[in-house]
């Protein structure tokens, strides 16, 4: 229940800022939000051996940022499913803690925004630059950092009741 | 063993997700009109939701019954936000006077695409409203864009500043003599201008002259305000020019729209 509603409040905090921050190439603050990226890494302590719940859980996800914020129906449903199986891995692989939450945040940004570019530029859909992606990637950084560290506090002192895993 | 399996299972995982990725891709981009109704259906369910949760932000401006002990800081943001808002409706009013070909649907923008690569806004008007597919999108400064995916009760609109290369407009540049047409192709991120290309080099067009639609290749009818030239070039073998558009309107804050559609 806390997963779904921590996935529903940064889906919608994720929109509400879009919706005020200045959106166009060119024009993009450094607080661009990702907060439905940056919950994904934390999706694992919410789940320990239902990995098929898991996976819908991440799927169900991308497919809301689909049907609110993108018109690309079940396009965000896929890369979602494998951003939280890279959120997974590295749940196993590294230790989270305070001090270095921003790693894995960046890596989870980097890899999402070059997949999705990536695929953009192989179908031809929109022309896409390497400095474009540059400039979105580095422009993303900041904000969900500091939400990645909101989030982490939250859920290290979250009962144990509402979640699966310990955070460290 | 049991790793073995484990670790195989991912593999499916993960190829399965590559798999629905393109094809859903594939769906979305190129197939829409198929999945259009499961679309449809189930954005508008999303947009009654997006609805009510930017509600205590778009309420915020209408507030009446601000305390007076609250700081003059935030009375001052209400009153600025408020006036501006009251101005931006105004000019949509005398916008519509102007144009009396056209029944005005005025709506509010619901959401901005997350994609950065898109440029699309989703409006709050849709089919039953009477908006259908490539209608003119525009506000008080000019044209911003056309409509391109509609559900019943919310629309997409694609910004004129996207870089596509499916959605070209012709213009026509107003000189002292006569109209010449281009066709938009695109948006300078450095400058912050529309670029058109394709014009004669022997064209005399001046800066400052106001740039329309040209009602050409029947996607908007002519007329529309698009915005005014702000630079001229001559492309690099000297044999057409390119020129730079100043539109009036400052795309980071659209808030309120209007679609054009033609009286029957």
């Amino acid at each position: 229940m806390m997963a779904i509603f921590l996935s529903l409040f940064s889906l919608l905090l994720d929109g509400i800022l879009t919706n005020y921050l200045p959106y166009l190439k060119g024009n993009l603050t450094l607080f661009m939000p990702l907060f439905s990226v940056v919950f994904l890494l934390f999706l694992p302590s919410f789940y320990y051996k239902d990995t098929r719940m898991y996976y819908l859980h991440a799927f169900l996800f991308g497919m809301c940022y689909d049907l609110f914020y993108t018109n690309l129906l079940f396009f965000h449903g896929a890369l979602f499913v494998i951003l939280a199986f890279l959120a997974k891995w590295i749940y196993k692989n590294f230790e989270i803690r305070f001090w270095n939450v921003a790693i894995p945040v960046m890596f989870l940004i980097v890899f999402y925004e070059s997949l999705f570019a990536g695929i953009l530029f192989l179908f031809h859909i929109v022309p896409v630059t390497f400095s474009d992606l540059l400039y979105k990637i580095t422009h993303s950084i900041l904000l969900n950092i500091i939400y990645a560290e909101g989030l982490y506090l939250l859920l290290k002192y979250l009962p144990k009741k509402y979640k699966k895993k310990k955070i460290n | 063993m049991k790793g073995k399996k484990q670790k195989k299972k991912k593999m499916w995982v993960f190829l399965g997700a590559g798999v629905v990725l393109l094809s859903s891709l594939v769906l979305s981009i190129f197939l829409y009109p198929r999945v259009g109704e499961i679309d449809i259906l189930l954005k508008d369910v999303a947009m009654f939701i997006n609805k009510a949760a930017m509600y205590p932000f778009t309420a915020l401006n209408s507030e009446k019954n601000v305390s007076q002990n609250e700081s003059y800081v935030i009375q001052k943001n209400i009153n600025s936000s408020l006036e501006k808002e009251i101005q931006e409706l105004k000019d949509v009013l005398e916008l519509n006077r102007t144009l009396t070909e056209y029944e005005p649907i005025h709506a509010t923008i619901l959401s901005r695409n997350k994609s950065y690569w898109f440029n699309t806004i989703t409006i709050d008007k849709g089919k039953s409203s009477g908006i259908r597919k490539d209608m003119a999108v525009i506000t008080a400064r000019g044209l911003i864009g056309k409509i391109t995916k509609v559900s019943h009760n919310s629309s997409e609109v694609k910004l004129i500043t996207a870089d596509d290369e499916n959605f070209k407009i012709s213009i026509a540049i107003q000189t002292n003599d006569v109209d010449n047409f281009a066709i938009l192709s695109g948006y300078d991120l450095k400058t912050g201008l529309m670029k058109a290309t394709g014009i004669d080099k022997t064209t005399n067009i001046q800066i400052g002259d106001t740039v329309l639609t040209s009602g050409l290749g029947s996607m908007f009818t002519a007329g529309i305000y698009i915005g005014t030239v702000e630079k001229i070039e001559n492309d690099k073998y000297d044999l057409s020019k390119t020129i730079y558009i100043r539109t009036y309107q400052d795309f980071n804050d659209i808030h309120y729209v209007t679609v054009l559609k033609v009286k029957s």
